[in-house]
């Protein structure tokens, strides 16, 4: 059943347009995601389903009722917010806090009753928050405020609860908490939940649906593992191709401005990724080979490597491949054996660095005893050390 | 912990209210002891409930202490409360602890119509320039700031705006002023100058009573506001989402504040700094921003703070009575610079 409706809304400031044409749709217990780049109209769309700004053209509904026949205190018993605006309430103890959001449940002249502070309580156990409740809000980290914060918009016990940027400006321990609390406050309190985000990555783990926007319309919108693709996500973004991994969700920077010098990485079984990623980073041109398509070297190192030399099975590797491998090699600088296990499935590798020996290329080897003679790295400090060496 | 420090700090402040009362009718350049005043007040706490009237202190300072000392000494405890809880209700709407009553223009607008009065000798259909002409200047005055503000408060979309207007209404006014205090006779300069800087002296007891009747109300409203004003702490994006009419609270915080500054202003005219230092000593001495406890503990406050300094007003300057803004300002801007710097001035 649908408790939240957004229908081909149209809303700005001013005459200014920023949202055209949105329509969003939200069942009991789910969970919402508005994702989208800066300026895309996300806050625009939370204000007009809050109340706080007027639809130019179209509607918004809870319960099939607009949000403006609402009485202010009806709505806050049904919608409640966390805003991205910098709360300050000045010298407000936790529990004081989390008691505003009694508002709209107490009279004008009535004092918190019994039922009142057990909710309070009982929201503040919720998030997690109890042990805070006789601190100072001001004296909170931003992750507790941002509890806190959530612990108030529940004590309004509303059926549909609304987050501006919820995880921005948290730690890594914090983001992952508060998206577990909005899980379960879907799924086991049936609250839905419309948020916007930033962190697609957390997004696509968190939300049962995505609606992607981008200059006030709606790209896209379903399941994230629809929506958050690849091509949709780097065309609504503008990233360069390839920098978004959908299965994962990461982002590579990509390769930098095409490095002059240039190495060559003889790697496999996963061992490659990071030593790419490093030496990318050091303004190198680096190529990888000949690595098989199902390591996951070759999936890591494609949005970082200038060049990924790979076939489907060892079977597979013809002679063009081998080829332009040794092209690359002796165009290289320096070769470096990422210390892969030594194996059938890449005797070829094994093949590339002997070549290199014989072209007399420097060879770096993250081994004790190399396959050809080389010089050995344990850490990263020593490759570099090694590398700023040859490359001076 | 919290509740019993605010609950006998509320007490603690009861106590200084009654210290300042009897403060208030003991000191001045006729000394009067404080037996006596106890006297007086007793004999006039039981001739108004036996209806009998008894009189056991001497006349002379029995005149002192009921014709002088007890309508400006209860003047001035009203005076402190209403401007303080309006500072406060105005520093909480616009979530600026610097912020007093007079920052919406009424006290420009107040002198504007006294200058008015004073300077070019206009009497607003009353006979001659007197007392009550200055007192019906400044309430026309103040009247005229708070209905604008009041309009503006419903209209604009913005609290700073709000703000901004308020600043230039003061602006306007005082350059208007300016204007009439440049073509004006220097005596009359002097006497509108020392209006400007406000006075608890002149009271009488009817004016007394008509403050009260009004200010009581307004205070008693004011903290029916509590619950409002503590959801507006969060801002007005936040009260509205927890349900809390904000233009409607705007317009009644901003009228509550406009009203009980108006009164107080056409009686005594500007009383500096009370209204926005005031709420900032409760806050830092309760260390709460909770305005169902910071209200009254304002208005206790507020009453003492001002009747102390009217006070010594009265005696610091060797017999030489002071205008109430020079003693507040003395003190209160060094304090005020004390808690800036000490990082004390919280909302």
């Amino acid at each position: 059943m649908r408790i939240l409706e957004v229908r081909d809304l149209r809303a700005g400031y001013g005459k200014r347009i920023v949202v055209d044409g949105v329509s969003i749709e939200v069942r009991k217990g789910e969970f919402l995601c508005i994702v989208g780049p800066n300026g895309a109209g996300k806050t625009t769309v939370l204000r007009c389903i809050l109340g706080l700004l007027k639809p130019m053209e179209g509607a918004v509904l809870v319960n099939g009722k607009s949000v403006y026949e609402y009485k202010p205190r009806e709505l806050a018993k049904r919608v409640s917010a966390v805003l991205t605006e910098r709360a300050d309430p000045g010298m407000l103890r936790v529990w004081e806090v989390v008691a505003l959001g009694r508002y709209p449940h107490t009279g004008p002249l009535s004092r918190m009753s019994e039922r009142d502070l057990d909710i309070v309580e009982e929201c503040l156990e919720l998030v997690g928050a109890r042990h805070l409740r006789n601190k100072l809000f001001s004296e909170l980290s931003d992750g507790e405020r941002q509890k806190v914060l959530i612990a108030r918009a529940l004590a309004q016990e509303p059926r549909i609860l609304v987050l501006d940027e919820p995880t921005t400006f948290l730690d890594l321990r914090h983001r992952i908490e508060i998206a577990r609390l909005l899980r379960k406050l879907a799924r086991e309190k049936r609250i839905s939940i419309v948020a916007t985000m930033h962190d697609i990555s957390l997004a696509m783990r968190v939300c049962d649906r995505v609606v992607l926007v981008k200059e006030g319309h709606v790209v896209a919108s379903g399941f994230p593992e629809d929506v958050l693709t690849e091509d949709m996500v780097s065309e609504v973004y503008e990233l360069p191709r390839g920098a978004f991994d959908e299965d994962t969700g990461c982002v590579e920077l990509g390769p930098e401005k095409e490095g002059e010098r240039a190495v060559f990485v003889v790697g496999g079984y996963g061992t490659a990724a990071k030593l790419c990623r490093f030496l990318a980073r050091q303004g190198l041109r680096v190529s990888i080979g000949i690595l098989l398509d199902l390591d996951i070297d070759y999936r890591l190192c494609m949005r970082v490597a200038h060049r990924v030399l790979h076939a489907p099975s060892p079977e597979a590797i013809d002679s063009s491949v081998i080829e332009e491998a040794a092209r690359l090699i002796e165009s290289s600088e320096a070769v470096i054996d990422s210390g892969f296990p030594l194996s059938d499935v890449y005797r070829h590798n094994e093949e590339l660095l002997r070549y290199a020996y014989e072209m007399e290329i420097p060879i770096a080897c993250r081994r004790r005893s190399g396959v050809v003679p080389c010089h050995p790295f344990e850490s990263l400090s020593q490759l570099a050390s090694f590398l700023s060496r040859l490359l001076l | 912990m919290q509740r019993c420090r605010t609950a006998s700090a509320l007490a603690g402040l009861c106590g200084l209210v009654v210290l300042s009362l009897l403060l208030g009718i003991s000191v001045g350049p006729v000394h009067i002891p404080l037996s006596t005043v106890l006297k007086v007040l007793w004999s006039q706490i039981a001739s108004a409930l036996t209806h009998r009237h008894t009189q056991c202190v001497s006349s002379v300072y029995y005149e002192i202490v009921v014709g002088i000392r007890e309508p400006r000494t209860l003047a001035a405890l009203v005076g402190g409360a209403a401007l303080a809880v309006a500072g406060l209700m105005l520093q909480v709407l616009f979530r600026n602890p610097i912020v007093g009553p007079y920052v919406l223009g009424i006290s420009s607008s107040a002198m504007l119509f006294v200058g008015i009065a004073i300077l070019l000798g206009y009497t607003f259909g009353l006979g001659n320039l007197g007392p009550y002409t200055i007192v019906l200047a400044s309430f026309i005055g103040s009247l005229v700031a708070s209905l604008l503000i009041l309009v503006a408060a419903s209209l604009v979309p913005s609290i700073v705006t709000l703000l901004v207007l308020g600043l230039m209404i003061g602006y306007f006014c005082s350059a208007v002023t300016n204007i009439m205090i440049v073509f004006a006779q220097q005596r009359r300069v002097h006497e509108f100058i020392l209006w400007t800087f406000g006075s608890f002296s002149s009271y009488m007891w009817s004016q007394v009573i008509v403050t009260y009747a009004a200010c009581v109300p307004l205070l008693i409203a004011s903290f029916a506001m509590y619950r409002q004003l503590n959801a507006l702490l969060m801002g007005e994006s936040y009260a509205r989402t927890m349900g809390v009419n904000t233009r409607l609270a705007r317009v009644a915080i901003v009228g509550l504040s406009s009203a009980l500054t108006a009164v107080i202003t056409s009686f005594a005219g500007p009383v500096a700094f009370i209204g926005m230092a005031v709420p900032l000593m409760a806050r830092a001495l309760l260390k709460t921003s909770n305005n169902a406890v910071l209200i009254p503990a304002v208005a206790l406050l507020g009453a003492s703070v001002t009747c102390l300094c009217d006070v010594a007003a009265r005696v610091a300057f060797m017999g030489v009575e002071m205008p109430i803004s020079t003693v507040t300002s003395l003190f209160g801007a060094p304090l005020l610079a004390y808690m800036l710097v000490r990082r004390r001035v919280r909302l």
